[in-house]
């Protein structure tokens, strides 16, 4: 009769609250997602005529809205250099973070205090946007991709969270590497990102969907439309309708809520895609047993 | 070599850096704090005392005779009925001929087009004005920080629009303005306008709004100066048999005959600022016994807020209106949830065109309304120009000629190929006429043409919506009838730049009486919190205001 509650075996009143409850939530998480990728699938005139977000299927499933997104050759050019400044701006920033966390974890490395009291700085003071402009116009990037990765290629936070971690790795580790003769870098490599993998994962998709989801840059940045990533080009899709006129003949309507939306899903399905891959990661215990061994 | 290349530039940019120091500091004290200390002179000024900056106003002749006359003030617009069957050409010799060419920084509301050289639309564009102008388009939505740090930076374009809404926002844009933008009087004053004879046909009270701290800098964006009205659904009404309300008391009959919750259908989409302006509150100020009284303080507009409240009390209006302010009230008529609401005169003609495919869906406008069958109307008066272009000071005379060239150029009337290249591009290509004589454009004309070159001028005000059955008679009669009541506030014509302190007092104001309207406070603390307002912003910004009044001669 001691036993603890969790050793219970689950009452069938129990069990059924726990599904009701899950159910719940996930209901709360999948409807929104669900009248998102409905509303886009309908017709400009089902969005109309319900005045709003379609939540009932009723009118079969219609591809105008993405057609009419697609059909501006922009939008195709700039999920084509999205995905270009997202990968390289990843790896860009998920090598520096790195590096950076792992000298700054390790105790008298070059400047540490120094370099450690500057990246915590950055939590609590934000240069503020003009003088970030200025910087940025001062060294001639304006126009050009690294205008749009060099000014979020480091997150003070994702340095830090890397770099508690790889504090957190057993100094017996570090020990035995080098007693078998290997350096620093070879430590990094071969131990302490193996052993990390983890963090690293996590901080690699902060950074890929930070780099994905990012328009201001660009719209700061980038005077030519061509060179614009897709997060800012959607943007301009979803915004608000005119205050001014538009075409002197056809109202070209403002794009309905049906574009909207399929621009809401365009702009989630890539994170959706590389969640599940980086998900296992968030459960695994890495570290559990290396020192054992 | 490229390193030489990269290391000048940066020296360059450096230099910029160090120049535009001053202006910088001027704008990073960032969003909205004219000084109250300020004296008017900075930011006010005056048609009297400024004539001699503004251009003569020379009406255009030569273009299209409208089917419904306009007025020289700019109250009423020309109405169009038929789009010519030849348009001419309004201005005969290319724009451009420096061979340089022109950049420009403008907003757009609109998806993004192909930029140069991928985009036929601005080639032919270029094309008639002889000259290349390359565009930096940005999302009118996050124009505030387009404009911050482009002036922050001192690195102008060559033409560049902004708009009154943020100007107002902006710390001291005069003094940085008069630093980076040309002096346009030296070109364009008295008679020297004649040379430009589109930018000498907009109104002389819209040019003054284009100076700044004593100096002419922006060509002006016209506008009608209406600032709000309530619509109806016409069909509904004619559908029930029920005449349009003239005013607030027959509004309310009429509400209270057309709500049918039961039928989701609701009187009232949104109410607000309509309500203010037919009680007869002032558009800001207006002058009691020789003293300023702020629009807050008047009695009008504690009978608009108790005859809101009532609407809200008698469920009338619409439940997203009232769980929501800023609730989109257009879907709520269009899908016919919502008979009546209020919006800018500009949406009558975007509401026929979005709802084109709703059956019978007819918008209309109410007429001005007075509180009852005695009263007398009452319609507030905005600024007669909503947006700016400027040019940049250090550019040649030669070159500063050229972009008021093209401003020339692009301010074309209705009814002209310059008006239709600005607005549609090239017929045949980017838009055809259907038969009904209306442009429509073509796929390529759907995906290329943005009404950019709409901003490197402002543009002659015309109603030509004459697809839509009736509405240019109709929106012509309003404005005949509209222009007589139009509020003859003490600052008419004058540019005052709203002190930051009143600027901030206005949302929470709102907030507060919007909150009265839905019964979460009283209408009893409105008192209370007018006085509050006084003491925090209203009492300093009325001293403000007095003087700039009493320096121009309006008190």
């Amino acid at each position: 009769m001691n036993r603890a509650a969790w050793e219970e075996k689950p009452t069938a009143a129990g069990r059924a609250g726990k599904a009701l409850s899950i159910a719940v939530i996930m209901l709360l998480i999948l409807f929104p997602l669900y009248t998102i990728a409905l509303t886009s699938l309908s017709s400009a005139e089902t969005v109309q005529r319900v005045g709003g977000l379609v939540v009932w299927p009723s009118d079969g499933v219609s591809f105008d809205a993405y057609e009419q997104m697609f059909r501006n050759p922009v939008v195709l050019d700039a999920l084509v250099v999205s995905l270009g400044v997202t990968a390289f701006g990843t790896l860009l920033s998920v090598l520096v973070s790195i590096l950076g966390a792992y000298s700054l974890s390790r105790p008298g490395s070059l400047g540490h205090k120094t370099i450690l009291f500057s990246v915590l700085l950055m939590f609590v003071i934000f240069p503020g946007l003009i003088p970030v402009y200025l910087w940025v116009s001062a060294l001639g990037l304006r126009d050009n991709y690294l205008a749009i990765i060099l000014p979020m290629a480091v997150s003070a936070f994702n340095v830090v969270v890397l770099r508690a971690f790889f504090m957190n790795i057993p100094q017996e580790l570090f020990d035995s590497a080098r007693i078998d003769g290997a350096g620093e870098f070879r430590i990094l490599w071969r131990i302490v990102a193996p052993l990390s993998k983890a963090p690293i994962a996590v901080v690699t998709l902060f950074y890929a969907v930070a780099y994905w989801n990012n328009w201001f840059n660009a719209f700061l940045y980038l005077d030519d439309t061509s060179k614009w990533p897709l997060a800012l080009v959607l943007r301009t899709y979803v915004v608000e309708s005119a205050p001014l006129p538009q075409a002197s003949g056809l109202e070209s309507a403002p794009p309905t809520l049906a574009v909207k939306m399929a621009i809401v899903v365009v702009a989630i399905v890539p994170a959706l895609i590389i969640y599940p891959f980086v998900q296992k990661h968030f459960k695994k215990g890495v570290i559990i047993g290396a020192v054992k061994g | 070599m490229g390193e030489d290349r990269a290391a000048r530039t940066f020296n360059l940019n450096r230099r910029t850096l160090l120049r535009s120091a001053s202006a910088a500091a001027v704008v990073a004290g960032a969003a909205g704090c004219a000084e109250l200390d300020e004296s008017g002179d900075g930011t006010a000024a005056g048609t009297d005392e400024l004539a001699d900056l503004l251009p003569k106003n020379i009406p255009y002749e030569a273009g299209l005779e409208p089917d419904l006359p306009g007025s020289a003030d700019g109250t009423v617009s020309p109405g169009f009925l038929a789009r010519p069957a030849e348009v001419t050409e309004a201005v005969t010799e290319a724009p451009m001929t420096t061979g340089e060419e022109i950049t420009a920084i403008t907003p757009l509301w609109n998806p993004t087009p192909p930029g140069l050289p991928d985009n036929s639309y601005f080639t032919a564009v270029n094309e008639a004005l002889g000259g290349t102008v390359r565009f930096n388009i940005a999302d009118g939505n996050n124009y505030t920080e387009k404009i911050t740090t482009t002036l922050a930076s001192g690195d102008v374009p060559d033409m560049f629009q902004i708009p009154g809404w943020e100007i107002i926002k902006l710390s001291d844009f005069t003094e940085a303005a008069k630093e980076l933008f040309a002096d346009l009087s030296p070109y364009i004053a008295g008679d020297k306008v004649a040379d430009y004879p589109l930018l000498a046909n907009y109104p002389t009270d819209a040019w003054a709004m284009g100076v700044f701290g004593g100096t002419l800098l922006g060509v002006p964006w016209e506008r009608e100066p209406y600032e709000i009205g309530m619509f109806a659904r016409l069909d509904t009404l004619e559908g029930m048999d029920l005449a349009m309300p003239t005013n607030l008391q027959e509004l309310l009959e009429r509400a209270e005959e057309v709500n049918d919750p039961a039928a989701n259908r609701w009187a009232i989409g949104s109410i607000d600022e309509a309500v203010q302006q037919a009680m007869g509150a002032p558009t800001l100020w207006r002058v009691e016994g020789g003293e300023l009284v702020h629009k807050f303080e008047t009695e009008e507009f504690a009978a608009a807020i108790e005859y809101i409240r009532g609407l809200f009390e008698k469920d009338l209006v619409h439940p997203d209106y009232v769980a929501d302010k800023f609730t989109n009230a257009k879907e709520l008529i269009g899908s016919g949830q919502a008979v009546f609401y209020e919006d800018g005169l500009g949406a009558w003609h975007e509401m026929q065109g979005t709802y084109a495919g709703v059956e019978g869906f007819q918008l209309w406008p109410l007429d001005p309304m007075a509180p009852d069958a005695d009263g007398t109307p009452f319609m507030w008066r905005g600024d007669p120009a909503g947006m700016f272009t400027f040019i940049r000071k250090d550019l040649s005379e030669e070159r500063v000629e050229e972009c008021l060239r093209v401003a020339n150029w692009c301010s074309a009337p209705f009814g002209t190929r310059e008006w239709d290249l600005v607005w549609d591009g090239v017929e045949g290509v980017h838009f055809e006429v259907d038969d009904d004589g209306v442009p429509q454009r073509t796929e390529l004309g759907q995906t290329e043409v943005a009404n950019t070159y709409l901003f490197l001028s402002g543009r002659s005000n015309a109603n030509f919506k004459f697809q839509y059955s009736g509405l240019v008679e109709g929106y012509h009669a309003w404005q005949e009838k509209a222009a007589q009541y139009l509020d003859d506030h003490p600052f008419q014509g004058l540019r005052v730049e709203m002190p930051s302190d009143m600027a901030a007092e206005n949302e929470p104001m709102k907030d507060m009486y919007h909150e009265i309207y839905r019964g979460q406070r009283d209408m009893s603390e409105w008192e209370g919190m007018v006085a509050d307002w006084r003491e925090k912003a209203g009492d300093a910004a009325r001293e403000y205001y007095t003087e700039v009044a009493e320096e121009n001669g309006r008190l």
